[in-house]
């Protein structure tokens, strides 16, 4: 057995688990400003309170300063945005395992399978949409604010958009025998020409701040962090992890096939509309608070079924936390390489995952398609 | 109990993209039966049994009515079907690395017996199937025949049951000979003629002729869609039926042994 599994569920849960906090502390102390563990100490749990400590008049200005820096980094800049990269990278891979168990196949991903362009084409028609109408436009208000005040919104775009998406390559690429990968990756290169002439179709209407603000979806960056967001995403998050044991015993018999999961008592179709909803759910919010962060859905259920094995049971707790730890080191590296400048981060996830998709074609006869 | 009849079909029809693959199937099945669908490619073997397992659930495929244990097949949960009928299809797809205990052990999905129970079970139809020794290792790395086993072991796991005096229950097998060498057929036939002895019917689609009269009790033979002969053995091996039936000039000879008709 030890052999066949490298790792023991809990094994990789403890070390996962480090692994998240490590990675946390080092993302809030990482960036443009350096931070040292105690300064992150003390910001996050005595704000404000360190300054009065008996110091000379000087010291007290400087140290009093760095302590409000430190403060205002931590609380206004860093923690969100860890934050945000934890909930993003969790529901990436969720959604990544999920679709990979809905379709049979480790290889479907929902931003190569044409979900994250729906997703997008959905935010961006609320954007273009919802200011052109102005439902969601207050004259001269393109602020912070205004962003903020438009995401759910824009979430519930991106939602619908993944759906639809998601839906469609379903029905095109899988029928009673299975799914059919070259089906599935054409219907995802399709999806994602449809969605992106959309988008270009969008554009006519747009003005130069929608403009502005839609480039930002299809670059994929974590800059844009809010509590807002972390809000929206970690209930989202909190919600799928709540929901997904209920279906992971049925995700484990829908890999063998949809007939033998309804031989074996599950309603598919119930199921199937379920799970659906779940991926359009991760891939839509991370769309709507992130842009396109492609290959983290593809690659942390791959290195999780390499170590433990493909029970969803074990799996899709398991990929939320290496997702996690994986996007908050993505983002704080992709803060660091070239600092004071930012890699937007779904160039880095690229960069790091698109190797990793080709080596996964090249031997896909293992997994008999 | 063992009169009883399990499973009724009364003039069922199917058809799939336009064309009738099954037509006017009557017949019923009880517990003890060893049935064995047999026929030309394309007869519709392989959809009269997956209409038997509710595969087809459109009103524009399926006609007839279809009564499993007394009720329509159609008004049962998937769960309720799970838990007396057990299916194994011809072909399996499963591209992802469980271990081969754990794919036994989905055949208990339905089942709320507890993780002993299921252990114990898994090993016993591991066993059964000669499948004990793989029992440790990943399923995607098995030969054909391996994994033939391993799901037949599967199917049996959810057929099994742990108390006394267990419902009658259904196996529906999908050439459960495919991939499988000589000693391994004989291993599954056993296996098949134990497990009807433990109120179960099975009713299987065959190629090989003379496997399928060697470990059957029954052969229902179809021709174009419809049941063109229907009873033991003995009957079926007649040379006009067989012509019939296959299209071909049989020549039959006499098992040394059990001194049964055997096509040549």
């Amino acid at each position: 057995m030890s052999r066949a599994r490298p790792l023991s569920s809990t094994a990789l849960a403890a070390i996962g688990s480090a692994a998240l906090l490590f990675a946390l502390l080092w993302a809030i102390s990482t960036g443009a400003v350096s931070l040292g563990l105690g300064q992150i100490k003390a910001a996050l749990f005595a704000p404000g309170t360190t300054a009065s400590a008996p110091l000379g008049a000087s010291e007290i200005v400087t140290h009093a300063g760095d302590i409000k820096l430190a403060e205002v980094i931590v609380w206004q800049l860093r923690l969100p945005r860890v934050l945000l990269a934890a909930c993003v990278g969790a529901l990436l891979a969720l959604g990544g395992a999920i679709m990979q168990g809905l379709f049979r196949n480790p290889l479907a991903d929902p931003s190569l399978i044409g979900v994250t362009a729906g997703s997008i084409a959905g935010a961006s028609a609320v954007i273009v949409l919802g200011d052109a109408t102005g439902l969601t436009f207050n004259a001269g208000n393109d602020t912070a604010q205004h962003v903020l005040a438009t995401l759910p919104l824009v979430s519930l775009g991106a939602f619908a958009g993944g759906l639809v998406a998601a839906w469609l390559v379903y029905r095109l690429a899988t029928d009673a025998n299975g799914t059919s990968v070259s089906t599935m990756l054409l219907a995802g290169i399709a999806l994602t020409a449809l969605a992106g002439s959309f988008g270009s179709l969008l554009e006519f209407f747009a003005d130069n701040t929608m403009l502005r603000r839609i480039s930002i979806w299809r670059m994929g960056g974590l800059e844009g962090a809010s509590y807002t967001g972390v809000i929206i995403a970690a209930s989202c998050l909190a919600l799928m992890l709540f929901a997904l044991p209920y279906y992971s015993r049925a995700l484990n018999l829908m890999l063998l096939g949809e007939s033998e999961a309804r031989h074996l008592g599950v309603n598919v179709e119930k199921l199937k509309w379920a799970l659906v909803l779940l991926v359009a759910l991760a891939t839509g919010i991370s769309v709507a608070l992130a842009g396109a962060i492609a290959f983290i859905g593809l690659v942390v259920p791959h290195i999780v079924r390499l170590l433990v094995g493909p029970d969803h049971r074990q799996l899709l707790p398991l990929c939320a936390l290496v997702g996690a730890t994986l996007l908050v080191l993505a983002d704080a590296l992709a803060r660091s390489v070239i600092a004071p400048a930012e890699l937007p981060v779904g160039v880095l996830t690229a960069m790091l995952g698109a190797p990793f998709f080709i080596s996964l074609l090249r031997q896909r006869g293992q997994y008999g398609f | 109990m063992d009169n009883e009849v399990l499973l009724s079909l009364d003039n069922v029809a199917v058809e799939l993209g336009g064309a009738l693959r099954v037509a006017q199937a009557s017949f019923k099945l009880q517990a003890g039966e060893i049935a064995s669908v047999v026929g030309a490619n394309g007869a519709g073997k392989t959809t009269l049994l997956r209409a038997i397992a509710g595969d087809f659930m459109r009103k524009h495929e399926i006609s007839g009515e279809i009564t499993f244990y007394g009720h329509p097949l159609h008004a049962l949960l998937p769960r309720q079907r799970a838990l007396r009928m057990a299916v194994l299809a011809q072909q399996n797809t499963l591209g992802f690395p469980f271990l081969v205990r754990e794919v036994i052990a989905l055949g208990r999905a339905p089942h709320d017996t507890g993780a002993v129970n299921d252990n114990k079970i898994v090993e016993h139809c591991a066993e059964q199937f000669d499948v004990r020794h793989l029992l440790g290792r990943i399923y995607t790395e098995l030969s054909g025949g391996e994994r033939q086993r391993v799901h037949l072991a599967r199917v049996f796991a959810q057929l099994a049951a742990p108390g006394e005096a267990a419902d009658a229950r259904l196996l529906l097998l999908d050439e459960p000979m495919n991939a499988l060498d000589y000693k391994h057929q004989q291993q599954v036939a056993a296996a098949i003629a134990g497990i009807a002895e433990h109120n179960v019917a099975v009713l299987q689609v065959m190629h090989d002729i003379n496997l399928a009269t060697q470990y059957s009790t029954r052969v229902l033979a179809l021709l174009n869609g419809k049941l063109h002969s229907d009873g033991d053995v003995a009957n079926f091996m007649q040379a006009h039926i067989l012509n019939a039936v296959f299209d071909i000039d049989a020549r039959l000879m006499q098992h040394p042994d059990s001194g049964r008709a055997m096509l040549a």
